[in-house]
């Protein structure tokens, strides 16, 4: 695992974007696995950035997202559908054939998932997975407790409040489950960059990184990874214990 | 993994039950890795009921058990041979020449489990593998600091298990300290697990299992990374789990979500 430490929420992004930019450069028809987490969305800034730059294209590249909530029209403006193609794919020269999300409004969610672990193996598995840790140590929808065996399925949504998705507030109900890529499915993805932004972040990351492996804390399961790097800022550093490591092997 | 937290040791066993019979109805021919101990010990009082009263039939089910003590006799009453015939064996329609019990008289026991294992493969791997737990976390015997690879071996029995054991034997000599058992690799390549445990006793071991590190010294543990595992515990069982109300708000949503689709 390669665990790099930047000053900022911005410099996250811009290493980020580097990576994707490079990579896609490096072979233009990466399949790319993207989370729709509302803390990497900003990140994607750098990408239309790049692209709009012609520094480089997108036309050959394949997406695939993470997660999706269930119930949640493409075209609503809570779906993770809409936020990723409002946020990035909209302004990239994308062909339209290459992405490929979740669609939570499936008339059977359970059909759906299947089907997508099918795509993205007929896509010849993820390249690069983006994925973002989330508050409880859960990477896509993968909640505690999720088999670290476990392919795209229905979850059910973790029911208390703190751990619910703010954007929902004002929609009056939250959905109750998700469809996810498994952490077997993200396990799978030829190389990973794992995202932690914030001091929120910061005893979830060293549980992740330097605590055991456990269903407990999903994201545990990328210490088995052989190619995993871990992008964060200076506040999501601070309980790692090997902090100094990190940094001067940088 | 999914975790079902029931009342008590009656609807744990029938909880268990039900999902046998219903993966037994999708494949009659059903390849079924069985357990011994009092946890399962309901599960079968069950499956007979269902076998007499519902004509469920295990005609075409083969067996495979996880464990046996070296050097019993299969008619020794300690033996696992005489436990399954007595509890399951003997009251359903199972035919023998379906039933593998690791042989704790054979002769060279280290090609024996390469039979053994040679024989689950060849028929075409476990479907449904159930397993209890240990109160030090072994699911086989397969022992706190088993290999999380290990396949079918003699092991050694623990100093405590050899203890426990001893007041079952009229002699000391005559009490195992060996036996074979599936390994944990072979465990976890059943294409699916039904993991029971009920009791007190069983409550801290149950939650490191389910939601401590996986760790070679609870071998149980392993059970997370399983792509289809379902814990069934009963309330004191589950006592120590930290995730409790999730797991019980998580099968009744489950539920729902199954009767809308």
């Amino acid at each position: 695992m390669k665990v790099t430490i930047l000053p900022s929420e911005k410099t996250v992004c811009c290493k980020l974007t580097e990576i994707i930019v490079s990579a896609v450069r490096e072979k233009p028809d990466l399949v790319i696995g993207f989370s729709p987490a509302s803390e990497i969305l900003p990140c994607y800034a750098g990408l239309i950035e790049c692209c709009h730059k012609k520094e480089v294209s997108f036309h050959q590249s394949r997406f695939f997202a993470t997660d999706e909530f269930v119930g949640l029209d493409p075209e609503n403006p809570l779906s993770n559908s809409f936020r990723l193609w409002s946020h990035l794919l909209s302004h990239l020269d994308i062909q339209l054939e290459n992405v490929y999300l979740l669609n939570g409004a499936a008339l059977n969610p359970t059909i759906e998932c299947a089907e997508y672990e099918r795509k993205i193996e007929q896509a010849g598995g993820v390249d690069l997975g983006i994925v973002s840790l989330g508050i409880r140590g859960d990477v896509g929808r993968n909640e505690p407790s999720s088999s670290l065996g476990s392919r795209c399925r229905v979850k059910t949504l973790a029911p208390d409040e703190a751990t619910r998705n703010g954007r929902f507030l004002s929609h009056g109900s939250h959905p109750k489950f998700s469809m996810t890529v498994g952490v077997a499915t993200l396990m799978a993805a030829k190389s990973v960059v794992l995202v932690a932004i914030g001091t929120g972040r910061a005893m979830i990351l060293s549980k992740a990184l330097e605590g055991p492996l456990t269903s407990a804390v999903t994201a545990s399961v990328f210490q088995r990874h052989p190619k995993c790097t871990v992008l964060l800022d200076e506040t999501a550093s601070t309980f790692l214990k090997r902090k100094d490591y990190y940094k001067s092997s940088a | 993994m999914r975790v079902l937290i029931v009342k008590n040791y009656d609807e744990m066993s029938k909880e268990a039950a039900k999902i046998v019979k219903s993966r037994l109805e999708q494949k009659p021919d059903l390849v079924l890795g069985l357990a011994t101990g009092s946890t399962p010990l309901g599960l079968y009082q069950e499956l007979i009921r269902m076998h007499k009263e519902n004509s469920l039939s295990f005609a075409k089910v083969r067996t495979f058990n996880l464990d046996e003590y070296l050097g019993l006799k299969p008619d020794n009453d300690q033996s696992y041979h005489y436990f399954m015939f007595e509890n399951l064996f003997k009251h359903i329609d199972v035919p023998r020449e379906n039933i593998y019990i690791p042989d704790g008289l054979a002769n060279d026991p280290e090609k024996f489990c390469q039979w053994y294992e040679d024989e689950i493969e060849k028929a075409g791997g476990l479907d449904l593998q159930v397993v209890g737990i240990g109160r030090d976390g072994h699911i086989g015997f397969n022992e706190p600091g088993s290999s999380l690879a290990s396949r079918t071996r003699v092991k050694s029995l623990d100093e405590g298990t050899i203890k426990d054991n001893s007041r079952f034997f009229a002699k000391p000599e005559e009490v195992p300290h060996f036996a074979i058992t599936m390994g944990v690799g072979t465990i976890l390549e059943s294409k699916e697990i039904l993991f029971l445990a009920n009791g007190a006793g069983k409550s801290e071991i149950v939650a490191r299992a389910i939601e401590g590190p996986v760790t070679s010294q609870v071998t149980a543990s392993i059970l997370q990374i399983h792509p289809k595992a379902i814990a069934i515990l009963d309330e004191a069982a589950a006592a120590g789990l930290q995730r409790k109300d999730y797991y019980k708000y998580a099968e009744e949503q489950a539920r729902h979500f199954e009767k809308n689709m």
